[in-house]
């Protein structure tokens, strides 16, 4: 494929925003809605400054939810597919059951969740886990079942034993997939952070998060600082992305055909 | 294609463990019970779970901490804040707290479910719920929903008294947290809080009333909770807790609420002064806490034939798993005799 000039690459997302907050503003205009209906981009930006500081301290609560969530997703993920790549038995028995979990609307756990993991922080970071932890076990265990059948002929001809086959060889060329899961999971452990404020929330030891400001903003029908909370949420979202983007880097740039190297 | 060109060691070299470790670290103390305050020297410490995030509808304990009147009784009662979902009544059988508050109707259902909890006294005469309507378009009682388009918690025992004791037919939406669709709409009736929605609505322009859903067919209690374990294994405890409630209740309303509002406004950051003394006023209008004195009704009391009439209610239209006794559901030994000197 022919190389996009760098300067379009940065040129065109822009263009495409410009064009959609012109739209945007079009619509405000030619219908008539008020501001607590649908705000301008303009004063939702002016929301986002004049309730800066609580916006600031409500997305550190819900980063913190969403690290702990996403943690402990990406670590019990790895865990789970491992055992679920390295046992045939494991997977025929297990892997039903993680498609029913997966397929629960986790609305129906909030009561056992807030009875079990208690309302707060341990509750959003249980729904957080919940909604990320399944895209990492389906990529991870995929990666290990995916893993060249040449290279495994070869740590068989060299008496490899399966756990070095597993640790040497399998989990290293899952690392792709682990990783595709984990840019999944961190879409997806802000949204759960959020929904799990919303969901189990309550205000003590802090601000609540965003979540709870979404509940605040809507009774007292403050919808562009309503509207500046899903701005808040995007840019937490964008940090979590990039740091599995950098993760992503730090762990295949030297040797993954998706990063151009030098020795092609 | 996956190539494994480099000993795996360089895999993961390249993870920063580091970051992995802070970040574990980071989960543990996040996931960590925060360490418990010690109780005060000589008090008893107990815990109130309330039933949404801290507002001038809890007030009354606020303000009997914060004038020490449950110090008084030898109490040191922490309150611990809810939401949704907070399920106050099962943390109360499960004696994760030792007092609960919650709406009066939904505590009978739940002792027909065979919830183990026992009312000790009221915390107001008639649940704050209400419909808030737009004035062009007004409710001046339940029957006057015929026909129209309502916001409303799906499931509300309310709703179904409405419908199948009035015999009154709307259309129902379930309840979302936001206004956009009232706002906009100038018959759309919503379910509220007559001590909160209605003031958000005016402040952005909106002529609106709100009809106390609480009526001669209808009116629950607001109740504070206790589990049956607790009662007989403290009940001295518990007269200490509602006597030093109904206190700070009193006094919130009728003295100086600043003590109890700053302890609310320290958590909710959200909540103007001018919004706390609207709720306040809503409280004393509605006389949701204090009740009718014409009545015979007075802050903390519950009676027997009230929730009886409850009962035989909720027994009606068909909501209560089994049959309740009165004295399943509610001591009267805490009730104060007769009305606390206004």
């Amino acid at each position: 494929m022919k190389k996009m000039p760098t300067v379009w690459l940065w040129l065109l997302p822009v263009v495409c925003g410009l064009l959609f907050v012109a739209l945007w503003y079009g619509v405000r205009r030619w219908s008539g809605l008020q501001s607590w209906i649908l705000p301008t981009p303009g004063e939702i930006v002016a929301a986002a400054w004049q309730e800066r500081a609580r916006l600031l301290a409500a997305a550190g609560d819900t980063a913190v939810g969403a690290l702990g969530g996403f943690l402990l997703a990406a670590t019990l993920g790895f865990g789970t597919a491992l055992g679920l790549g390295a046992s045939r038995t494991l997977r025929a028995s297990l892997w039903p059951w993680l498609l029913v979990l997966q397929m629960t609307p986790v609305i129906v756990l909030t009561p056992i969740i807030v009875l079990w993991a208690g309302p707060g922080l341990p509750g959003i970071v249980t729904i957080t886990w919940l909604i990320s932890f399944f895209p990492i076990v389906a990529n991870m265990t995929q990666g290990l079942l995916s893993t060249d059948m040449n290279h495994v002929a070869l740590f068989r001809m060299a008496n490899a034993s399966r756990l070095q086959e597993l640790w040497l060889l399998r989990v290293p060329a899952a690392m792709p997939f682990y990783l595709a899961g984990l840019r999944i999971a961190a879409t997806l452990a802000p949204i759960g952070a959020i929904f799990g404020e919303y969901m189990v929330g309550n205000s003590s030891g802090g601000t609540g998060g965003l979540g709870f400001l979404v509940y605040s903003y809507n009774t007292q029908i403050k919808i562009p600082a309503l509207f500046a909370t899903a701005l808040t949420s995007c840019l937490l979202g964008f940090i979590f992305v990039a740091a599995v983007a950098w993760l992503n880097w730090a762990v295949l740039h030297k040797w993954h055909d998706s990063f151009e190297r030098d020795d092609h | 294609m996956t190539t494994n060109r480099h000993g795996s060691r360089r895999f993961f070299g390249d993870i920063p463990s580091r970051l992995f470790a802070a970040g574990l670290l980071l989960l543990l103390a996040g996931c960590g019970k925060k360490a418990e305050a010690p109780p005060a020297p000589g008090l008893v410490k107990v815990r109130l779970q309330t039933d949404w995030f801290p507002q001038p509808e809890h007030g009354g304990y606020y303000q009997a901490v914060a004038k020490g009147y449950y110090a008084a009784e030898g109490l040191d009662v922490e309150i611990l804040p809810g939401g949704p979902n907070v399920q106050v009544m099962a943390a109360v059988a499960m004696g994760r707290t030792e007092f609960g508050m919650t709406n009066g109707d939904d505590a009978i259902v739940a002792v027909a479910r065979g919830v183990p909890i026992r009312m000790i006294g009221a915390e107001m005469q008639r649940d704050p719920q209400g419909l808030i309507y737009h004035t062009a378009h007004p409710l001046h009682s339940l029957r006057d929903l015929e026909g129209r388009t309502l916001m409303a918690g799906a499931g509300s025992t309310w709703l179904q008294v409405v419908q199948k004791k009035l015999g009154v037919k709307f259309n129902q939406l379930p309840l979302v947290g936001d206004m956009a669709r009232f706002m906009n709409d100038q018959t759309f009736v919503q379910q509220c809080f007559v001590t909160n929605e209605p003031y958000f609505a005016r402040q952005r322009g909106a002529s609106v009333g709100a009809l106390l859903i609480a009526s001669d067919s209808y009116e629950p209690y607001r109740v504070m909770l206790t589990s049956p374990p607790f009662l007989a294994a403290h009940p001295d405890v518990v007269a200490g807790f509602v006597r030093a409630s109904i206190r700070g209740w009193v006094d919130y309303l009728t003295g100086d609420p600043a003590p109890a509002n700053r302890l609310i406004a320290a958590l909710r950051p959200d909540l103007t002064p001018e919004f706390m003394a609207y709720s306040i006023k809503a409280m004393n209008d509605y006389r949701l806490v204090s009740g009718d004195p014409a009545k015979g009704e007075f802050t903390g009391q519950l009676t027997a034939a009230r929730l009886e009439k409850q009962i035989k209610l909720l027994q009606e239209i068909g909501v209560l798993d089994k049959p309740v006794a009165v004295s399943d559901v509610a001591t009267f030994a805490f009730i104060p005799p007769q009305p606390p000197s206004p």
